[in-house]
């Protein structure tokens, strides 16, 4: 799905003009353009929404009368979808990476390159893409452990799925509305109004990613009640 | 006889409701044990608090054995739509590893399954879901088998099938509670019954045969009822009187039989109207405890 995403923002790169269209320029205007939008709902369909799954099927009685304590139970959920996101993500976006060079040369990004990795677009395309990509696994993870811990409390697979990407525009319409510095969508979208350096960004995904994540195993073991 | 499980004051409130009240229950050995009672009484925290899965307010419980395995049949057929019936069994044996494919397969066969059988099980029916919860709660080979509703769903053998898979473990000292509504089914399978209501044990009735017997006995008036509940006392039983308040008849427990009791009714000159066997009349305990607030049954 991000992938077909991406394609569809490779196809708009084609209408845009730009000096000199290379594959990592192609890569960086379709995934900044699409998936900044898209990013939280295909991360909790992928992987956040399995506790809401395995609760929502009435598993989670048969694991936990089965000697596995709360706690090792969504440590265990928890490590496993984040390696999964991590793994889906960095596939997904690697794998487009790659197909993008199938259609354009190799080349400096000359137009629509993160503006915080200006200088890094021009010298090193490649590690430009690598950055993005980077930064996109950790949002992905950050909205994982945001599904996760609306899992704690809701079993509808719906709600859990969609609570991520209405966060997310929440957020976003807030800061927005307040002139905040921390909206999510400039972390993703990296245009001008956006954070300076890829250091900010990255440290502003692995907070949100570490915190959600810790939310949701530290309200998941201290519940009373699992079933 | 050796217990199993000892519960001691559980309590347990969501919020402002309190679920149950005050819980004191033992379990021994080879006991097959029935709750019933009412929708909201209390039945399924109960089973769920004893399995884990959630956290009494107060109270401990006791396992004799500490490594002793519970299985469990949970209300609605847990199970992964997806896989088939031994996969699905195979997956959640994966959590202990402490049985392999052999023992997965005599479950599934001792419940009457194909372990075999390809379909995914998300195309089974009803019964044959629960048939698979029924294996994986015993596969394990459980010391306590905990089944809340287990004859949901299954058909006349499914039950028949279920009736004597207890009684087997059950003689293999399997401790057995069952939370139903089906009454005729709990009087059938259990050896002992609790009534719940409103989060407390309201009544227990022993149904074990040999035991002591349960007599129905309807008298003619309030001086033979007198008179027999003195005896009753005098003699070790327990008499509850059944409802409505006109009609002497009532629940006897005693250690003798109708015809060793006849004789003793006869020379105290109380007169019987109507004596036969109570074993059957758990619906009239039953009914008799529900008797709630506002002349209503919950």
């Amino acid at each position: 799905m991000e992938f077909m995403l991406s394609a569809v923002g490779l196809g708009i790169y084609l209408t845009y003009s730009t000096p000199q269209r290379t594959s990592y320029e192609a890569f960086s205007f379709s995934i900044f353009t699409i998936l900044p939008m898209a990013l939280p709902l295909f991360a909790a369909l992928s992987t956040g929404i399995t506790l809401a799954e395995e609760r929502s099927l009435g598993l989670l009685p048969l694991f936990l009368s089965r000697e596995v304590s709360p706690c090792k139970y969504i440590l265990g959920k928890t490590i496993g979808s984040m390696m999964a996101q991590t793994c889906l993500t960095l596939g997904t976006l690697g794998a487009f990476l790659l197909a993008t060079h199938m259609f354009f040369p190799a080349g400096p990004i000359l137009t629509f390159g993160a503006t915080c990795g200006q200088s890094l677009a021009l010298e090193n395309p490649l590690a430009h893409c690598m950055a993005s990509i980077l930064v996109y696994v950790l949002a992905a993870l950050a909205f994982n452990g945001t599904a996760l811990f609306v899992s704690v409390w809701v079993s509808n697979i719906f709600v859990v799925a969609a609570t991520p990407t209405i966060l997310y525009f929440a957020a976003f319409y807030i800061s927005a509305l307040m002139n905040s510095n921390l909206n999510p969508y400039l972390y993703l979208a990296l245009n001008q109004h956006g954070p300076s350096t890829f250091a900010s960004v990255a440290v502003y995904w692995i907070i949100a990613a570490v915190f959600s994540h810790g939310l949701a195993v530290l309200c998941f073991s201290l519940k009373k009640n699992w079933s | 006889m050796e217990e199993v499980l000892k519960l001691k004051s559980i309590k347990k409130a969501i919020g402002r409701k309190t679920i149950l009240k005050k819980i004191d229950l033992t379990l021994e050995k080879g006991e097959i044990l029935g709750i019933i009672g009412p929708n909201g009484a209390g039945k399924s925290t109960l089973l769920k608090i004893i399995s884990g899965t959630m956290v009494p307010t107060a109270g401990s419980i006791e396992f004799s054995d500490r490594n002793g395995i519970i299985g469990i049949v949970p209300e609605t057929p847990a199970i992964l739509p997806s896989l088939d019936g031994f996969h699905n069994l195979q997956l959640l044996a994966s959590i202990r590893g402490k049985i392999g494919k052999r023992e997965i397969k005599e479950a599934m066969e001792t419940v009457g399954l194909d372990p075999s059988n390809p379909k995914p099980v998300g195309s089974y029916s009803l019964g044959m879901k629960q048939r698979l919860m029924l294996a994986q709660s015993i596969m394990e080979k459980p010391r306590l088998l905990l089944l809340d509703e287990p004859t949901n769903g299954l058909d006349p053998l499914g039950i028949i099938d279920l009736r004597s898979l207890l009684f087997d473990l059950s003689n293999q000292g399997v401790a057995v509670i069952i939370a139903s509504h089906l009454l005729r089914e709990i009087e059938v399978m259990c050896h002992r019954v609790i009534i719940f209501n409103d989060g407390h044990i309201i009544r227990e009735v022993n149904l074990r045969k040999g035991d002591q017997e349960f007599i129905e006995i309807g008298v003619s008036g309030p001086e033979d009822w007198d008179t027999l509940s003195r005896w009753v006392e005098a003699n070790d039983g327990q008499i509850q009187k059944l409802p409505p308040k006109d009609i002497y008849k009532g629940i006897l427990r005693t250690s003798l039989s109708i015809p060793q009791l006849l004789p003793h009714l006869t020379y105290l000159g109380v007169r019987v109207e109507s004596i036969q066997p109570a074993r059957a009349n758990l619906e009239a305990a039953f009914l008799e405890s529900a008797h709630l607030k506002e002349g209503a049954y919950r």
